[in-house]
Formats: C-alpha cells, sequence, structure tokens
C-alpha cells in the first residue's frame, strides 16, 4: 500500500487492527507527526508529495523498473469486483431519487472543465462524492475532516470570487443549506452566481440514517416540520428559486439553473427515507461493508452491535 | 524598500506584498482602522459576508479552488468566536487560510473589555500558530510570517490579532523576504531521503497485489503533484483509490480508477486494502 499525502483517519480505515493488515506500507507525507500516528508504517517518507513523485517517477524510468507479471492477475481479481455495481439503487418514475437527480447533473455538467462543486454535510454529500465524477485537482470542495453543516454555500461563494466566469455548484441538504443561508445575501450584493442543488428530504437524512442502524429507528428530532419554501426564499434575497418533484422535469430545470446569471437555490424535492451505501457500519471491517442490494430493513437495523455504537 | 506607516496601513501594505487579492471579511469597532485603509484603495477587493463564519469557509473555499492562501478580515470578540468554527475546519482539512482578527487596545487587553476575548487562547488548537502583536514594529514581520506558515509544509489556518491601538501607532514597514524558506525554525522538510525513496521504488517494483491510496496532501502539493501521480500510475499499472479530500488528483475516468475509499466508498478499493498483502 503505497499511502500519499493521506493520514489513516477513522473514516477510512473503518476497524484498525483489519485495515489492510498485512500489507507493506510506504507513507509518503511533509508532516512528520502524521507518520506512524494511527497506522506503523514499513517505509516512511519525510517529504512534499511532488518532490517525491518527481524522484519516484525518475528512479523507476532509469533503472527500468517493471511491474511484477502477478499485476495482471491483481487487475483481472479487481476487473471482477468492479463488475458488482455497488452504487447501484432502485429508480422511480414518480419521485426523484437523490442519487438520479446527481447523475442529471454530472450528465449536464460532464467535459466542462471551469465547474467546483461544493457541498454541505450529510448524505447529499456522500452522494455527490460517489456520483460525480472529479476529473482535476481543486475542483472540488468538502468538509472532510470537520463536517461542518454550513460549509458548502460560503464555499462556493469563496470558488466563484476566485473563478467569476466559472459553474460553481454546492450540492446541500435541507437542513445542512438553513446553517449559512445568509451569505445568499453576500452573493447578491457582489455579482455573485453560485448554484446551490438542494437535495430536500426534509430530514437530515444522514442522522435519520444512522438512527436507523443505531436506535431501532426512533427519528428523534430529525425531521424538519416548519421548513421554508425555498423558492420564495431565494426571491427574497434578489435571487432565483426553481423547484423539481418530478425526475422528469429535471433535466430542463438543471439547464435553467447552469444558464441563469444569478444565484440560484435549487429545490430539488426527493424521496425521503432514501439510505446512503456502500456504507461499512462503525466498528467494522471493510469487507463487512453495507452494500444496497443486501441493505434489507432488517440488515440495516442489525448491522451495528454494542460495541460498534459507542464509536462515530 | 523601508516606510514609515501606521499598523492599519502595513496591514493593506503586506496583503499586497503578499498577492492578495480577495479578503472576505465583517467589520467592527476593533477593526475600523483597517476598514479605512481597505475603503482606500481598489488593488484588494473586500467582500463583506453575512456571518463570519461565512468569511472563514469563503476563504477556505477560495484557498481549496486556488491553491493560494484564504484571507479573513474580522472584528474583535464575537467576531473572533464566530471564525472558530471556520479556523478549526481549515485546521482539519489542512487548508491555508490567513485570518487577521481585531483587538481591544493593548492596555485594556485582559480587563473584560467590550468584546474583548482571548483570541489568541481561543484559536491556539485550532490554528497552525497565531500571533497577538504588541508593537507596531513586529506586524510586518508577523504578517508575512503569517503567510509563509499558512502555506508552507502542511498547509493550515492562522490567527493574527491586532489590537486597536498597533493598528494606529506608527513604525517602520519591511517588505518580505526575498525567501521566506530561511525562517529562523520552521523550514519543513521538501525533499524527501533519496535512499528511502529508492527502497520504495524498488518495493513497488516488486509487488504483487498493489494500492495506491492518496489524500488531500495530493491536492495541497500543487498541480505538479497530481500531474506525477498520474504519471506513476501509468508508468507502474497500479489501481488507485483516494479519500474524500482527494478526489480528483487522479481523474474519476482514468484507467486504473477504483473509486472512493472510506465509509461511504466505492466497494472495490476497501475490499481490496483488508485483503492486499
Ligand atoms: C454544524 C453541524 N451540526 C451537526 C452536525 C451533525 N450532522 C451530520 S449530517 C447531519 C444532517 C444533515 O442533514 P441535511 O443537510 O438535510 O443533509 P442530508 O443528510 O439529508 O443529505 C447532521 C445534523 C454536523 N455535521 N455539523
Amino acid at each position: 500500500m503505497i499511502c500519499i499525502g493521506a493520514r489513516f483517519d477513522d473514516r477510512i480505515t473503518g476497524r484498525l487492527d483489519a485495515f489492510s493488515p498485512n500489507s507493506t506500507k510506504i507513507h509518503v507525507d511533509i508532516d512528520p507527526s502524521s507518520i506512524n500516528k494511527i497506522v506503523h508504517v514499513d517505509l516512511p517518507i519525510v517529504g512534499d508529495v511532488a518532490h517525491v513523485l518527481e524522484d519516484m517517477v525518475r528512479i523507476w524510468r532509469a533503472s527500468s523498473f517493471h511491474s511484477q507479471p502477478e499485476l495482471k492477475g491483481w487487475q483481472t481479481q479487481i476487473a471482477k469486483w468492479r463488475a458488482r455495481d455497488c452504487l447501484s439503487y432502485r429508480h422511480s418514475d414518480d419521485v426523484i431519487m437523490p442519487q438520479y437527480a446527481l447523475q442529471r447533473l454530472n450528465e449536464a455538467i460532464k467535459g466542462r472543465k471551469d465547474v467546483y462543486i461544493s457541498t454541505e454535510v450529510g448524505q447529499h454529500q456522500m452522494w455527490a462524492a460517489q456520483y460525480l465524477g472529479f476529473e482535476s485537482p481543486n475542483h472540488w470542495l468538502t468538509s472532510g475532516g470537520f463536517g461542518t453543516m454550513g460549509y458548502g454555500l460560503p464555499a462556493a461563494i469563496g470558488a466563484q470570487v476566485a473563478h467569476p466566469g466559472a459553474l460553481c455548484i454546492n450540492v446541500a441538504g435541507d437542513a445542512s443549506i438553513l446553517m449559512n443561508i445568509q451569505e445568499m445575501s453576500t452573493a447578491v450584493q457582489h455579482g455573485l452566481a453560485p448554484k446551490t442543488f438542494i437535495l430536500n428530504n426534509s430530514y437530515m437524512g444522514m442522522v435519520r440514517q444512522w438512527q436507523q442502524l443505531l436506535h431501532g429507528n426512533r427519528l428523534s428530532h430529525s425531521y424538519t416540520d416548519s421548513l421554508p419554501d425555498f423558492v420564495k426564499l431565494a426571491e427574497a434575497y434578489g435571487a432565483k428559486g426553481i423547484r423539481v418533484t418530478k425526475p422528469g422535469e429535471l433535466d430542463d430545470a438543471i439547464q435553467e439553473m447552469i444558464e441563469s446569471p444569478e444565484p440560484v437555490l435549487f429545490d430539488c424535492c426527493v424521496a425521503q427515507l432514501t439510505n446512503c451505501f456502500p456504507m461499512i457500519p462503525s466498528g467494522k471491517a471493510h469487507n463487512e461493508m453495507l452494500l444496497p442490494d443486501e441493505a434489507t430493513d432488517e440488515a440495516v437495523a442489525n448491522a451495528i452491535d454494542t460495541a460498534g455504537k459507542s464509536l462515530v | 524598500m523601508q516606510r514609515e506607516m501606521t499598523g492599519a496601513e502595513m496591514v493593506l501594505q503586506a496583503l499586497k506584498d503578499n498577492g492578495v487579492e480577495h479578503v472576505f471579511g465583517y467589520p467592527g469597532g476593533a477593526v475600523l482602522p483597517i476598514y479605512d485603509e481597505l475603503i482606500q484603495q481598489d488593488s484588494i477587493q473586500h467582500i463583506l459576508v453575512r456571518h463570519e463564519q461565512g468569511a472563514g469557509h469563503a476563504a477556505e473555499g477560495y484557498a481549496r479552488s486556488t491553491g493560494k492562501a484564504g484571507v479573513a478580515l474580522v472584528t474583535s470578540g464575537p467576531g473572533a468566536t464566530n471564525m472558530v468554527t471556520a479556523l478549526t475546519d481549515a485546521m482539519l482539512d489542512s487548508i491555508p487560510m490567513v485570518c487577521i482578527t481585531g483587538q481591544v487596545p493593548t492596555n485594556l487587553v485582559g480587563s473584560d473589555a467590550f468584546q474583548e476575548c482571548d483570541t489568541v487562547g481561543i484559536t491556539r488548537p485550532c490554528t497552525k500558530h497565531n500571533w497577538l502583536v504588541k508593537d507596531v514594529n513586529d506586524l510586518p514581520r508577523i504578517l508575512h510570517e503569517a503567510f509563509y506558515v499558512a502555506q508552507s509544509g502542511r498547509p493550515g489556518p492562522v490567527v493574527v490579532d491586532i489590537p486597536k491601538d498597533v493598528q494606529f501607532a506608527t513604525g517602520t514597514y519591511d517588505g518580505p523576504q526575498a525567501n521566506p524558506s530561511n525562517h529562523k525554525s520552521y523550514r519543513p522538510q521538501l525533499k524527501g531521503d533519496m535512499n528511502a525513496i529508492r527502497a520504495a521504488v524498488e518495493l513497488m517494483s516488486k509487488a504483487k497485489r498493489p494500492v495506491f491510496y492518496t489524500g488531500g496532501g495530493v491536492i495541497n502539493s500543487g498541480a505538479a503533484a497530481s500531474q506525477l501521480l498520474r504519471e506513476l500510475v501509468d508508468l507502474t499499472g497500479f489501481p488507485i483509490t483516494s479519500t474524500l479530500m482527494g478526489l480528483g488528483a487522479y481523474p474519476a475516468s482514468g484507467e486504473q480508477w477504483l473509486g472512493m475509499l472510506g465509509m461511504h466508498g466505492t466497494y472495490e478499493p476497501t475490499w481490496r486494502c483488508t485483503t492486499v498483502i
């Protein structure tokens, strides 16, 4: 395992003793305190990623190194794993599935180089990471380590200031967007036009999902009863509001959002009780992942044991 | 180029000398001298937010999408405490950010003055480094140092807390060092140890079930890092996965891309990580 500029965060490793326990590990990081902090590595290299990669590329070329013939078998194995569609979901013609909404958004922005995606925090954030394809660095702005609801709209504004002609989209949840909604006013004052694409499920979806997994589906205070009318709210700020409730209306509405010269609040009303899979339940190892086609209500209810419940 | 000027003028001069074009901020009593300078120039654009947390995250989005430090300017007390979430966020995701806070005048520090809080105390655990400026003659050096610390090594947020009397006081301004990496104590190591790198490449050439696990550090290291990563993946033919923070360093349409790692990552790479030898 060649770890480059990453830090073995608990959201990545899952149960530590089951994270790639027998691999030989190389770790490249500019921060010496990140090395051997969480996982023991066999070969640490302190340095800047670009500098170290440059040397690696040069040495590989100069010494005419080749990969092992076994790599072929490894690739074949991987192709088999790939064949299983781990991002599948049941499509509906009546209600918008959140995953479908993002697939349509992805279709609309594909091939464009000037797109910056930010997110808030929750299910929509994970779906955005899963369903939007990122082709180049610095185009994906998300609160990873801290998980700050309220990050996405101001972050999109910041990106828009730096790239005035670009398309800056904040993929949001209905709960998160209300945490820094006041920044709509900032966007309007400064003639910035970030688009906020709200996957509106009326729930704090990620909280509801955890309550279903860990707390007998008792949905304690994770439903928002009195959400504002996001279209009127956009208009109140002097921005544009768009609401979509049917899958068939999505493409035209997304186009309208993209072409709009003003900031937009896009109220995409989606299926309310969708869960975000795959998921490695806390306390579990990577190979105990819950996949969408296996995640029956029963499997979800029993996915986490007592020890796992205290983890986050 | 030494020049006499006020602390508030120094702030604007130092921002310009460090290549800043945009500042996200919100005014208040303890930063008014700096705001008075802002309006009398037009090379730096100020974006007026509606809540200081917004300024912090906007600076982060700016930084993340450009690779340059994001800059925020807020007042003392509630202005500073409203920044704490954004500073911590930038700390955990290693985002370069320079936050300038106003502070009550030095003779009132510690007196529970109006809109006073212990900004350097409160932000010590959520910044890479912070400074309370007590003498206007230290201000230029500290501001240049702030940009250097935020943007070098593992990037992160820094806070420069400037009491109002220091903003009004006059002192001598000096430009940034020609070579800031000659800093007396903070010199992050850029070049890796050649023996270790050689050993790593040799290990890689012998690997039977290899995987690259990459993160936000590749993005923070600049465009060249992503380019070199792509080259190394092409050369070796090794599969590659990434954390949430590292998405985009290797293209999602790339031949060796496995999808994202982690709690909601895709199936293939995570499964593989547990089985790799
Ligand atoms: C500031 C803050 N408070 C609380 C949380 C805990 N939290 C994580 S996700 C979430 C729900 C988010 O709901 P929403 O924005 O509607 O997104 P969804 O999960 O429905 O997509 C909450 C409350 C958080 N991450 N940040």
